[in-house]
């Protein structure tokens, strides 16, 4: 029958034979292993030949069948890890790129919980629309992340029953933004000094 | 003078999705919604406009309905948000600016398809195809305004 999954060494290997003659995957910025099905099937599982990606500063594995982070160590150059339209349940095995990490795109999982979200130390931006979270509490460990200035999160439970319980749009952006006073962008839009003064004085 | 210039190689883009819009009516977004079946192709659409509203959609998976993969569309996640008797005035007034690069990403397994174009979308289906050309040009102003803002901000 048809093959429907791939390993990313596999997948990599069919990127390289996209390329140009001198042109090297290992020499790429930016690597893009999202699908365009009918030239690959989908990822499953990240592996170590992802450590061969020493230039990769943007990483694009979104829309794949990937349940869990797993084997970024190597990636010393990894700035932005796009892992959207996945499966993951959790934030972890984030230790090896850390240091180098400023964005992490994770909308369309189906993580509950960040723990595990406050070694990304440099992390500035942070999508996560449309997962699993229902508890705000959540939301206060993005406060041990001093650069943190971007936050993606509507479509999470708590969004929707924050709006189901008689809660507006309004109060909504209130919650998070009291609780993430550095914010400047929450939901793609600018947060205006007039509502951070407002989400301040209600907390 | 830059940026005027950058931003006017979208205008064409935009106004061509603004008259595509025009041309559908609550009438053709009804008649979609009875279909049993609707054209491969238009369901592929709807999952961009779900993207780019922010609306769920399913898990990756493949399937082959022709001679080729696609992802398995999120068709019955779509209904609903067709049904809203606001849904052709919430897509006229969309927020075009505040679409981010993950979402042009999560796009691109869509959008690189050779036939998400206009036309074999207008054969499946008519006007509705119109929501194709509005896909593109929201993809198309993004990757321009990535371009242009910091150059704004300068």
């Amino acid at each position: 029958g048809a093959v429907t999954m791939t390993s990313v060494k596999d997948a990599l290997k069919k990127l390289q034979e996209t390329l140009e003659d001198d042109k090297k995957v290992e020499e790429l910025e930016d690597v893009r292993l999202c699908m365009v099905p009918w030239q690959m099937p989908l990822i499953t599982k990240m592996d170590p030949s992802l450590g061969t990606l020493k230039k990769c500063k943007h990483l694009r594995l979104s829309s794949n069948q990937i349940d869990r982070i797993g084997s970024l160590a190597g990636m010393e150059s990894l700035e932005i890890l796009s892992l959207a339209r996945n499966q993951l349940k959790k934030i972890e095995n984030l230790d090896s790129v850390a240091g180098t990490l400023k964005q992490l795109w994770i909308s369309y999982n189906n993580i509950v919980a960040l723990n595990g979200i406050e070694k990304l130390q440099n992390l500035e931006v942070l999508y996560m629309s449309n997962n699993k979270v229902h508890d705000i509490k959540e939301i206060e460990r993005l406060q041990s992340l001093p650069k943190l200035t971007e936050l993606l999160f509507h479509g999470n439970a708590f969004h929707s029953r924050f709006l189901s319980e008689g809660g507006d749009e309004k109060e909504y952006r209130f919650e998070i933004m009291k609780r993430l006073p550095n914010l400047k962008i929450l939901d793609g839009v600018h947060i205006e000094d007039e509502e951070r003064a407002e989400a301040q004085s209600r907390s | 003078a830059d940026v005027e210039r950058d931003l006017a190689a979208a205008q064409p883009a935009l106004d061509e999705a603004e008259n595509a819009l025009k041309a559908i009516n609550a009438k053709d977004i009804q008649l979609l919604k009875q279909l049993k079946s609707p054209p491969e192709i238009i369901r592929r659409i709807f999952d961009c406009v779900l993207i780019l509203l922010g609306g769920d959609i399913v898990p990756c998976a493949l399937v082959k309905p022709k001679e080729r993969f696609t992802l398995e569309a999120s068709w019955s996640l779509a209904l609903p948000m067709m049904g809203k008797s606001t849904f052709l005035e919430d897509i006229m007034h969309f927020d075009r600016d505040a679409i981010n690069d993950e979402t042009v990403e999560l796009l691109h397994p869509y959008i690189s398809a050779e036939d998400f174009t206009y036309d074999d979308a207008k054969k499946a289906s008519g006007n509705v195809a119109g929501l194709c050309t509005w896909v593109r040009a929201m993809d198309m102003y993004t990757t321009i305004a990535k371009v242009v803002k910091p150059k704004m901000e300068q």
